[in-house]
Order: C-alpha cells, then structure tokens, then sequence
C-alpha cells in the first residue's frame, strides 16, 4: 500500500510548520482542509493529524500571533 | 558545527541532503560508486565494503567529488575513509543533487568483516565528533549495530538517558519529522 497523496501533502505542510515551530490560522485551516478533503481521513492522515495536535498541544509548534 | 543527523542500520550509512552538502568541498573527478536513493529526503546507499566501488555499472559514471574524508584505525591496523559525492544529476521533484557515499580503504586487507567493522567504528567517531551528546547513551557502540541513529534517540530519551530539551533544536526538528516518517510507514504496515 502507497501513501496517500494527501497524506504526503499533509507530511510536507506538517514539516514546514516544525521547521518554522509556528502556523498562522490560515496554514492550519489549510492542513484540516486537506486532511479531510476527499470526505475521509485516511489512516496516514490521521495518524500525522493526531501527532501535529499533540506537537501544538506540547508547544513544539505554535500559533502566530495575529 | 553541523547539526543534521545521519543514520545508520548495520551495513548501510544513511546520510541527510544538508549534511552531505556540508561536507562537501567540490572538485571534479570520474568515480564508480553505488547508486544512492531518496527515502523521504534522506538518501542512503548501501556502503562500498561489498566491493561496489568497481562495478561496472556504474564505471565511467561521473561525479563531482565533493566531499572527503574521515578516517578511523581499527586495532591500529585498518585504516579506512568514508567520501560524499555530489553527482551530475539533479533530482527535478526534490531539487536536490544525487549524492554517493564511498570509501576508501588504507589497507589491502581490509574487506569483508574488517571492513565493516571498521566501518561501524569511523560511523561511531563520526556521531561522536557531530553530537557529543551522544556518548552519554550507554552502549551506543552495541546498539548501532541493530538500529537506527532515530530509535538510538528516541529510545534514549524513552529510558531517560537523554532529555530532549537539551538537543540541538535542528536534532530535535529532524526528529519530529523522522517520527512523522515512522508514523506513516507503521500506518501502512497495519494496513
């Protein structure tokens, strides 16, 4: 089985984010939307999905200021 | 001081893009080495002990010689030196250049065995010198044989033998992203 497509979107938009350890509202609306896009998340997305909330939950990545 | 981690599993050296391009200092010259792939922007090659550095696939192929040196005495006896190549080819979808690791050995015995010995022993130097942090993990030496320089970390800071607050920040980056690897390649597993 192949990785998703989205799923390598999402890994990339998740990477940026910890390279840069902050997202604006926009970035993060933008990786939900892609995450749920085709009307399910699949199991890769939600594993990336569960361990960027918990990367923001532990302040490893954070919200820009707005 | 260069941070990027570079990895290792028993008889492959896995290197990262930065730190090959760190490395590397640029001159021209013909090379035979063995191909070298992309596993989510890090690209690793199987090593050269097994004699690829002559194979005839790849003769003629022609690389920029980009990087040197480290050397290591195993028993005071080996001498080897592990080299990054830039190669010509520039891979499109990534934008990174093709890289090949290969090594020299000082000592016309030094295959086989030796050679991977000796090999684990300039790896080992190698993490030594780039993260000193690393020789708190006991048995590193052991373990390098059967895992990853990630699971080596990651279950160092599981056991408490590393704090993670006091990694590098680009270690600590480089690991959240390895993580999100593992994470995608365990999912598919399951699967």
């Amino acid at each position: 089985m192949r990785v998703s497509k989205s799923a390598t979107t999402l890994r990339e938009l998740i990477n940026i984010a910890i390279t840069n350890e902050v997202i604006t509202r926009d970035e993060y609306d933008n990786i939900i939307h892609i995450a749920s896009e085709d009307g399910h998340i699949d199991k890769q997305e939600e594993v990336l999905l569960r361990e960027f909330h918990q990367m923001i939950h532990d302040k490893d990545i954070r919200f820009k200021k707005e | 001081m260069i941070q990027q981690p570079f990895y290792l599993r028993f008889e492959k050296l896995y290197i990262s893009d930065d730190i090959a391009k760190s490395l590397a200092i640029v001159s021209n010259e013909n090379g035979t080495y063995n191909d070298v792939w992309f596993f989510n922007n890090i690209k690793h090659t199987k090593m050269f002990f097994d004699g690829t550095r002559y194979d005839s696939k790849y003769k003629g192929y022609k690389v920029n010689y980009l990087q040197t040196s480290m050397s290591v005495t195993f028993k005071g006896v080996y001498k080897m030196s592990i080299l990054v190549y830039r190669g010509n080819e520039q891979d499109n979808e990534h934008g990174f250049f093709k890289y090949y690791v290969g090594g020299i050995s000082g000592d016309s015995e030094m295959h086989g065995k030796n050679m991977i010995r000796s090999t684990r022993e300039c790896n080992l130097n190698f993490i030594y010198n780039m993260y000193p942090f690393t020789k708190s993990i006991k048995n590193l030496k052991k373990r390098i044989k059967e895992t990853t320089f990630y699971d080596i970390i990651s279950n160092s800071l599981k056991n408490k033998e590393l704090l993670f607050s006091d990694l590098p920040t680009n270690i600590q980056k480089d690991i959240r992203k390895m993580k999100l690897n593992k994470l995608i390649n365990d999912s598919l597993q399951i699967n």
